[in-house]
């Protein structure tokens, strides 16, 4: 046997071992499912509690990634043999850096059995869970698996059928009946009320995968119009280039539209989620980005000042203006940010601005296609306004009315919002800590799951 | 001081004023949550679970907060799932509904025959004082000999409320304007205590040597 030989064996044993290892951890939560799969903080002490039947979370995700271990171990087996034929050293250096990717794959793949722990045992209260479960279903559709996962490596993010790459080292089609969508929160966030808003915003990006909202946008007359610009910035880049430097057209074309696509992307969950929420998604997006440069520009999101001047103008449409003046200093500081023009220093962020800018209709109105049902207005908040305040004064969790309706989910938010910002002194400070205060952190929550379960309990 | 019939809760639960109005929230089926002079109450979602630990065992006159903590694990059921509760065993849970007391009622919780006759014990701190505002922790023991099957949002327990006979300007909260009601099971406080049993100790060290 040769060094060729003896290393392919042991890559593919390797890359064997570590995906068989790594199935039977699913393999377990498939089998223990009714028990982990309903629990949160559950310990082995209290499994005998838990009742037998048909599970409900993670189940999706947890069959796909048996399914992504089983092509993989089979694809591993498949070279193993396929190597045996090979027949000069040329091709058996290709299989074996194939079989390096694999390992590597197989290891990767690792982090997701935390996903399964996270479906097991749910970082959220069951409030929010039900809020994500109502907003994925109208915004991703019925077949829709999503786990929330409290991570400590990194801030809000959303993947959506993670396991793409796995099936296409593999070389298995992948094509999930269910949608399995990732959602990470911080970890230190997941009993905050920023909370809410940020999934709905993450929730958008799920959606956009699913339904190609951003070729919806981009398949408008302006968003051709946009897309042909795109080619003539990208030649009126590389003839600017100084004399003796070349440019390549295509790859310029690439990157301008890859930032482009993506700042519409942000914008269009920015869009989506205040439609859902109304105000309450600019004050929460503020509480976390706002003590950042406002200018920063990145490649996957616009400035956070032309974000703030997309949704305040979104949201004057809507009818929110004269809510938000009632809380002066924090209204005139938005109103402030937006009217300040951004400077670019580079021409590609300039171009997608200007782009991003001229599509805002666009976006809106896709975005409002969407949310169909879920979208929020001004006049169904008012009605609910003064009661809403007398409950969270009072110490109440506001789920529902005197005359015993459910409060919306909307509502409850918005409404919670308003009363942290308030009871903080409605300036910018209260609106950085409006999160921990209790009625937004304790109560909220509970009002969300009675809210959830009023509305399903008088039937569809 | 009488229990109010189901006119009587129906006006309570209907008041304008907050302050004054008998807030059962949640109610999901007013027609059958009112009966005749008390209100089903439902069980909630969060449980605490007592588990074995390492500790000697509980002692209020020696034993912080933690490790009362450390004695029980929180466990979230959904609606529609079930939680067993074996023979012998205790859970906390509460209530679903948040209540919220007027100064001028006062309210005993008490289990439902129902699940009394299968050997279930819903609350055994039955007293809610005027002003208390929160989700209720019920006390669930087993005292059955089969293991019975916990559906958060089934009627466990009812609420028989009294009338004062007048507001009590010493209602329960009334100090803490920051205080917030419970939304799920509290675990005991009992460590509370523990300033009370060292004066007690203290009180048993001067009855057996009178000069010290």
């Amino acid at each position: 046997m040769d060094r060729l030989d003896s290393e392919f064996d042991l890559l593919a044993a390797s890359a064997g071992r570590t995906a068989r290892v790594q199935r039977d951890e699913v393999k377990r939560f498939l089998e223990a499912a009714p028990q982990s799969s309903r629990v949160s903080g559950v310990t082995h002490e209290v499994t005998d509690n838990i009742a037998e039947g048909e599970p409900r979370r993670g189940m999706a995700l947890a069959h796909h990634l048996h399914c992504a271990y089983d092509a993989l171990i089979a694809h591993v087996e498949q070279r193993v043999e396929d190597f045996k034929t090979l027949p000069d050293p040329e091709s058996k250096t290709g299989a074996l850096t194939e079989m390096r990717q694999m390992v590597v794959g197989a290891r990767n793949l690792h982090q997701s059995l935390s996903w399964l722990d996270a479906a097991a045992n749910p970082p959220l209260d069951l409030g929010t869970r039900y809020l994500v479960d109502q907003l994925t279903a109208t915004l991703v559709g019925s077949r829709a698996e999503v786990t929330v996962v409290a991570a400590t490596d990194r801030s809000y993010a959303t993947v959506t059928n993670p396991l793409r790459p796995v099936f296409e080292l593999s070389g298995v089609p992948s094509s999930p009946s269910v949608a399995i969508i990732v959602v990470f929160v911080p970890r230190r966030e997941q009993r905050s009320g920023l909370l809410h808003p940020l999934m709905v915003h993450e929730l958008g990006h799920a959606a956009n995968k699913q339904h190609g909202l951003v070729r919806e946008v981009l398949g408008t007359d302006r968003g051709r119009e946009q897309l042909s610009a795109v080619m003539g910035e990208a030649t009126a880049q590389t003839e600017a280039l100084p004399q003796g430097q070349t440019g390549d057209m295509t790859a310029t074309v690439e990157r301008i539209a890859t930032r482009l696509m993506a700042w519409i992307e942000e914008a269009l969950c920015d869009s989506i989620a205040a439609h859902i929420l109304g105000p309450t998604y600019l004050y929460s997006f503020m509480a976390i980005v706002g003590t950042s440069d406002l200018e920063m520009v990145g490649e996957k999101h616009p400035t956070t000042r032309q974000r703030i001047r997309l949704l305040l103008e979104q949201l004057d449409t809507l009818g929110w203006a004269e809510l938000m003046s009632a809380a002066p200093e924090i209204d005139d500081w938005f109103r402030a940010a937006a009217e300040e023009e951004e400077q670019y220093a580079e021409a590609d962020p300039a171009f997608c601005a200007a782009a991003l800018s001229s599509l805002s209709e666009q976006i809106v109105d896709v975005a409002t296609r969407h949310v169909g049902d879920l979208a929020f207005r001004s006049v169904d908040y008012e009605p609910l306004e003064y009661e809403i305040d007398g409950l969270l004064k009072a110490g109440i969790p506001p789920s529902q009315t005197r005359e015993r309706s459910s409060v919306g989910r909307a509502q409850i938010i918005l409404g919670s919002w308003i009363f942290a910002v308030a009871k903080g002194g409605g300036n910018l400070d209260a609106l950085a800590l409006a999160a921990d205060v209790p009625e937004l952190s304790l109560l909220l929550p509970k009002a969300l799951q009675d809210a959830a379960l009023l509305e399903a309990w008088r039937g569809p | 001081m009488s229990v109010l019939h189901w006119e009587g809760l129906e006006e309570a639960v209907k008041r304008d004023d907050l302050s004054e109005r008998l807030v059962v929230m949640p109610l999901l089926d007013f027609k059958r949550q009112i009966g005749p002079a008390s209100v089903d109450l439902r069980l909630g979602t969060e449980f605490r679970v007592l588990r074995r630990t390492e500790e000697s065992g509980l002692d209020p006159g020696d034993q912080p907060q933690a490790a009362v903590e450390r004695m029980t694990t929180a466990v979230n059921i959904e609606i529609g799932d079930k939680l067993w509760l074996h023979p012998g065993q205790f859970v906390l849970g509460a209530t679903l509904e948040f209540l919220q007391i007027p100064a001028t009622l006062a309210a005993h919780v008490l289990g439902r025959s129902s699940w009394g006759r299968v050997g279930l014990l819903v609350a055994t701190a039955i007293f809610v004082q005027p002003g208390f505002s929160g989700c209720l922790t019920l006390e669930l023991v087993n005292h059955g000999e089969s293991p019975i099957a916990l559906y958060p949002g089934c009627r466990i327990a009812q609420l028989v409320v009294h009338t004062l006979p007048s507001a009590t300007e010493h209602y329960y909260g009334r100090d803490d304007d920051k205080y917030i009601g419970p939304t799920g099971p509290q675990l005991s406080h009992l460590a509370k205590e523990a300033a009370e049993i060292a004066y007690l100790r203290d009180v048993g060290d001067r009855l057996i040597d009178p000069g010290t």
